[in-house]
């Protein structure tokens, strides 16, 4: 665990070779990136192991991470910065998520990319990625957490543009950069706030955490951080109002899709809120804000989500849902269930992207109203695709309805009856958009004859990390159990072992009430998505009939993109062409030229009075004395 | 050990070397005579400014190491017995900014390759200008200090108006005439109040001397009240250099005009010796006149910073829009010295090292594409990726320096000086923050316009950046990098310094 910063040397390391070199390698190189990507993975697995012993060594509750660190900056008496990694629960959850999905997402990519004339760029990038992620979850600082949260976010706009020959790509990229910079700017305020009030003037969470907890730190001040560091999360996690990047990130190439903008990189908001946690539980209306973002986010993306037509954005949006229901999750304070859902989903909604990657790749094609009838076409994907939904729609016993399960617990302890109803409802609607993307995929009759005769199963390197995927998408929320928990080598189930962090353990018990409810939900929300789109009566475009003004809203996704266009193009870029007048017009003609002019004008005017007569002269020699007589005399009297 | 010789040698070699090159003959071999000769002279004296930086001592007790000094006037007239000395020396402000001129002038010697029209007048001028930034820099007399700060600036009409280029637009048209002319007027007329205030301090001190480190001494501090009025003529003098608001106009025409190598080393050093001239006139030998002041300076420099921010969005021509830039980010040079404090001045100083090879990256970078299309308006490119992928991957890492990525020197610096502004002036940082945050709407939406996307057929024969830009581009990005990731060497010798202020907190 000391050594925790070789994980993300690794992968920089590859990063530089593949930049330097990778166009002289055999195959561009991408051996040595998935190879360092499995030894970080292997690393990964050890630590995990180390802190499970660690954990069990100090006993319950006892386990305070373990904290290493070096010098970096160092201006005595004024600033102090170290760098350094601290790891513990969270963050072997957090490591684990991330190792393992970019490992089968480099394995799946050979596939994917095959051939790709940027080949080599992609896993230098993709490598640097994971890098920057490992350092996110390894910092033990809020500075190195912003170093490598920004680097993410570099990565993240490299890859959105990867197809450096569209123009969409491009205005993808940097509308990402742009909308989760804006979060950003909040975030580096609320760390200058925490340094300035916290009274050992530090970066260090752990310490910031403890000032927060003894009430050392001014509320006002606190609650300010609170929301600046929200407004970070909600940025990089696509949360309401700053979610419009996620689903233009589609434009990168999909295995990317999957592993930054579904397991990773968009995680990495719940990531900050979950370790900072305790601060936030000291500013309860800053938590409430938490919860009603997580609400209006899930429900939004959920609406969103019936009406869209590419598969890929389909997914993406129940992405947003996803986010959201985590955030709800952190807003009562649920950390060991925002937890287990941030692992869950790693797995199904990696899974579900890579199968939207395979049939992208089967067919050239991601527009559903073209696909249709692939069930027999892909045998490997469609199966696969199939989980990964019933995990997203949360299907028992797939993994995603332990998490969600586990959301609804928390939401129920903290006696939010409004926010719990409310989730519930959401849940069909999941259920159903889900059901619709999977039936107009991969049943009925193809949409398009020429599209369907040319699909054909991906090649091995794609299908194995799917049917790897497939099956943690299946298991993997077992992990709740204390049984198995402790099979794998952890003290009390996964709950335990994540709130033994702050709150010792807490028992995992089945609220039999939820869960029926939950299921009932989600088996309401799959009839009704078979009932719409399945068949050739498509009562779904009756519905559109029906209420043509709320399919047009939820289809241009309640027209907040064109809103923020309006106000980029109308208030933004406005103002600086008033400026840019301005300084020309205004300070630099008028101003700076007109001081010229008048500096001119006066030259001019006044070279008239240098006649090189000698009369001239004498004359207003005699004026100025008389007038100075008249004045000085005047003055006397 | 730390011989003076040194830094004589950075303002005695290109001195020697404009004089060498007057004897070159002007026929095709002399050209490239004068090629190859600036180009070792810019090797020369970049390795002597990295030996200059790493070889200051930190945690030495001699404030100014290098040190040297020649007595030139004393014991006539007014002056008294120390009067007027060549004395150089270097302390831990003026070690990055002489590694910094080293960098900037050995790129723009590099750059300056293409040049054919008289390339013999302009290495002249070159060389001269570059020993006017040493000297300046290492300047610890005030008569020197002000003589060299005009042999930096004034070559530069010369170089703009010869070697320059006019721009029009739909709206408006500069000439590189207007803009030369623009630019010596605002600067000369910007060094009369420095000389006005050189002598009044001078007058008021009555020591009968020019010598800085006499006058710094505590016991020879003028009076409040008299600090209090010669300020301004500082701050101003010098802020006009360093491109403050609103006396910045002459910055950005004249990074338009300016041929490649001189939009350098005029960007890059020369607006570094504005920010320099009021940390050693200002907030070193008028500390409570800066106390007073500097909370108006503020003002301005946050005006600078988001004023500059946004002009730059509206700029359709790529150097309009770095010029811009500048006068955003040398506003933030001027609000990290603005806030007095420990952190912010030492961000500064990072900032002003930071911005002066990220800013010479991008005019290197714009000379390659401008040397071959003859335009700089960013809506006429498409695609420019797909010809030359070096010159988008160094114009982009000089780009998100310039936004403040993490790992790019940009950022050091940039969080400096936020930090120090937070602790006295939380409004002002929180603007600044939000306009760095500006820097990546401009930037990204010229990256999105002009550099990706589909390529375009309206310029053909585009080709990759020539060797030597290529060279040019890898030493900037070296030390981006360098200072982006491992700052302590810069921060050790800043810091050093700035806790030495009298007056700063």
């Amino acid at each position: 665990m000391d050594d925790a910063w070789v994980l993300p040397a690794i992968p920089v390391a590859t990063f530089v070779i593949l930049l330097l070199v990778s166009q002289y390698l055999p195959r561009k190189g991408d051996y040595i990136a998935i190879a360092g990507m499995l030894a970080a993975f292997a690393l990964t697995m050890v630590i995990t192991y180390d802190v499970f012993d660690a954990i069990n060594e100090a006993g319950v509750g006892e386990f305070e991470g373990v904290h290493r660190s070096w010098e970096w900056i160092d201006i005595p008496g004024y600033l102090y910065i170290e760098m350094g990694t601290y790891v513990d629960q969270i963050t072997v959850v957090m490591l684990i998520c991330v190792t393992f999905v970019a490992s089968m997402v480099m394995i799946y990519s050979t596939g994917y990319m095959h051939g790709d004339r940027r080949y080599g760029w992609f896993y230098a990038i993709v490598s640097l990625f994971t890098a920057s992620m490992l350092a996110l979850v390894l910092a033990d600082n809020l500075l190195m957490l912003y170093f490598a949260w920004e680097l993410v976010g570099l990565c993240s706009m490299l890859l959105i543009g990867y197809y450096n020959d569209k123009q969409s790509a491009a205005e993808a990229s940097k509308k990402a950069f742009i909308t989760t910079r804006v979060g950003d700017v909040g975030l580096l305020i609320g760390i200058m706030i925490l340094f300035w009030q916290t009274p050992e003037h530090t970066f260090n969470i752990q310490e910031i955490l403890h000032a927060a907890e003894e009430g050392e730190i001014n509320h006002t001040w606190l609650t300010a951080a609170a929301l600046c560091l929200f407004a970070g999360a909600a940025g990089k996690s696509a949360q309401f109002p700053l979610h419009v990047w996620l689903p233009d990130a589609m434009e990168g190439p999909t295995p990317v899709s999957a592993l930054i903008h579904a397991a990773t990189m968009v995680v990495a908001g719940v990531y900050l809120v979950a370790r900072m946690l305790p601060l936030f539980e000291v500013v309860p209306d800053v938590m409430d804000l938490i919860l009603v973002i997580g609400l209006i986010t899930t429900v939004m993306a959920a609406l969103i989500g019936l009406a869209q037509r590419d598969i890929k954005r389909v997914v993406a949006y129940s992405t947003l849902n996803s986010l959201g229901l985590m955030f709800v999750a952190l807003g009562v304070g649920a950390v060991g269930a925002a937890m287990l859902y941030l692992l869950a989903h790693a797995f199904f909604k990696a899974l579900l992207f890579l199968a939207c990657g395979s049939v992208i790749h089967a067919t050239e094609e991601q527009e559903v109203d073209k696909l249709g009838g692939l069930w027999g076409k892909l045998p490997i994907t469609a199966p696969a695709f199939l989980v990964g939904m019933l995990a997203m729609a949360g299907l028992v016993p797939l993994s995603g309805f332990w998490a969600k399960d586990e959301i609804l617990v928390g939401l129920d302890h903290a006696g939010n009856t409004g926010a719990l109803w409310l989730v519930v409802l959401t849940l069909p609607i999941t259920a159903m958009y889900m059901a619709r993307v999977f039936i107009l995929t991969f049943l009925g009759e193809p949409k398009d004859e020429h599209v369907h005769e040319h699909a054909h199963e991906s090649a091995t390197t794609m299908t194995v990390p799917l049917i790897i995927l497939a099956l943690l998408a299946v298991f993997g929320g077992f992990v709740v159990f204390e049984q198995v928990g402790e099979a794998l080598g952890m003290e009390s189930g996964f709950l335990g072992f994540v709130y033994n962090l702050h709150h010792g353990p807490e028992e995992f018990h089945i609220d039999w009430t939820l869960s029926i409810i939950s299921v009932a939900a989600v088996g309401l929300g799959l009839g009704l998505g078979w009932f719409f789109w399945s068949g050739a009566a498509k009562p779904a475009k009756v519905a559109g009939d029906f209420s043509p003004f709320g399919y047009k809203l939820l289809l241009n996704r309640f027209y907040i993109d064109e809103l923020y266009q309006i106000i980029i193009d109308k208030v933004v870029l406005a103002f600086g062409l008033f400026i840019a007048w301005f300084d020309r017009a205004v300070v630099n003609d008028s101003g700076v030229n007109g001081t010229g002019d008048v500096t001119n004008l006066g030259g001019r005017e006044l070279k008239y009075f240098q006649t090189g007569k000698l009369p001239n002269y004498a004359l207003a020699v005699v004026v100025g004395v008389i007038v100075i007589a008249i004045v000085a005399f005047g003055y006397r009297t | 050990m730390d011989s003076g010789y040194w830094v004589l040698a950075t303002v005695g070699i290109p001195l020697i070397a404009a004089a060498l090159i007057l004897f070159v003959p002007e026929t095709p071999q002399g050209k490239d005579v004068v090629r190859w000769f600036s180009a070792i002279v810019g090797a020369v004296l970049f390795g002597i400014s990295t030996y200059i930086f790493f070889r200051y001592q930190v945690g030495s007790d001699e404030q100014y190491q290098f040190f040297s000094r020649y007595n030139w006037l004393e014991n006539v007239g007014f002056l008294g017995e120390n009067g007027i000395s060549l004395a150089f020396g270097v302390d831990g402000i003026a070690a990055p900014m002489i590694l910094l001129n080293g960098i900037v002038c050995f790129g723009g010697a590099l750059i300056s390759w293409k040049i054919d029209h008289h390339n013999k007048d302009f290495f002249v001028l070159f060389w001269v200008l570059v020993a006017g930034v040493y000297g300046t820099f290492a300047a610890l007399d005030l008569f020197f200090f002000f003589f060299w700060y005009e042999v930096a600036v004034l070559p530069m009409y010369l170089l703009i108006a010869i070697w320059g280029s006019s721009s029009a637009f739909e709206t408006f048209a500069r000439t590189k005439e207007y803009s030369a002319m623009k630019l010596t007027i605002m600067l000369v007329a910007a060094s009369i109040l420095i000389f006005i205030g050189i002598f009044a301090v001078f007058h008021e001190a009555g020591l009968g001397t020019f010598d800085l480190q006499e006058l710094y001494l505590p016991e020879n501090q003028l009076d409040p009240d008299t600090q209090k009025l010669i300020f301004p003529l500082f701050a101003i003098g010098c802020g006009v250099l360093a491109g403050l608001w609103p006396f910045h106009t002459w910055s950005p025409d004249g990074h338009v005009s300016a041929p490649t190598a001189v939009s350098m080393l005029h960007a890059g050093v020369l607006m570094k010796l504005g920010a320099f001239g009021i940390i050693r006139l200002g907030i070193q030998l008028l500390p409570e006149g800066a106390q007073f002041w500097m909370p108006g300076l503020m003002i301005l420099a946050t005006f600078n910073v988001v004023y500059g921010a946004f002009a730059a969005t509206a700029q359709r021509d790529f150097k309009y829009m770095i010029g811009y830039s500048s006068v955003s980010h040398m506003g933030l040079v001027i609000m990290g010295l603005a806030t007095m404090t420990v952190i912010g001045i030492n961000g500064a100083v990072l900032q002003m090292f930071a911005h002066g090879v990220m800013t010479a990256t991008f005019f290197a970078m714009v000379g390659s594409i401008y040397d071959q299309t003859h335009t700089r308006d960013m809506r006429l490119y498409s695609g420019i990726v797909h010809r030359m992928p070096l010159f988008v991957f160094f114009f982009g890492i000089a780009g998100l320096a310039s936004l403040g990525l993490p790992g790019l020197a940009g950022f050091v610096a940039e969080f400096n000086i936020f930090l120090g502004t937070f602790q006295t002036y939380p409004w002002a940082a929180a603007l600044g923050v939000f306009a760095a945050a500006m820097t990546a709407v401009y930037i990204l939406r010229m990256m999105a316009m002009a550099m990706f996307g589909p390529p375009d057929d309206r310029f053909p024969d585009l080709k990759e950046m020539t060797y030597l830009e290529r060279a040019t581009g890898v030493l900037m990005l070296t030390f981006m990098l360098f200072m982006g990731l491992w700052p302590a060497p810069f921060i050790d010798r800043i810091s050093e310094t700035v806790r030495s202020f009298p007056g700063v907190s």
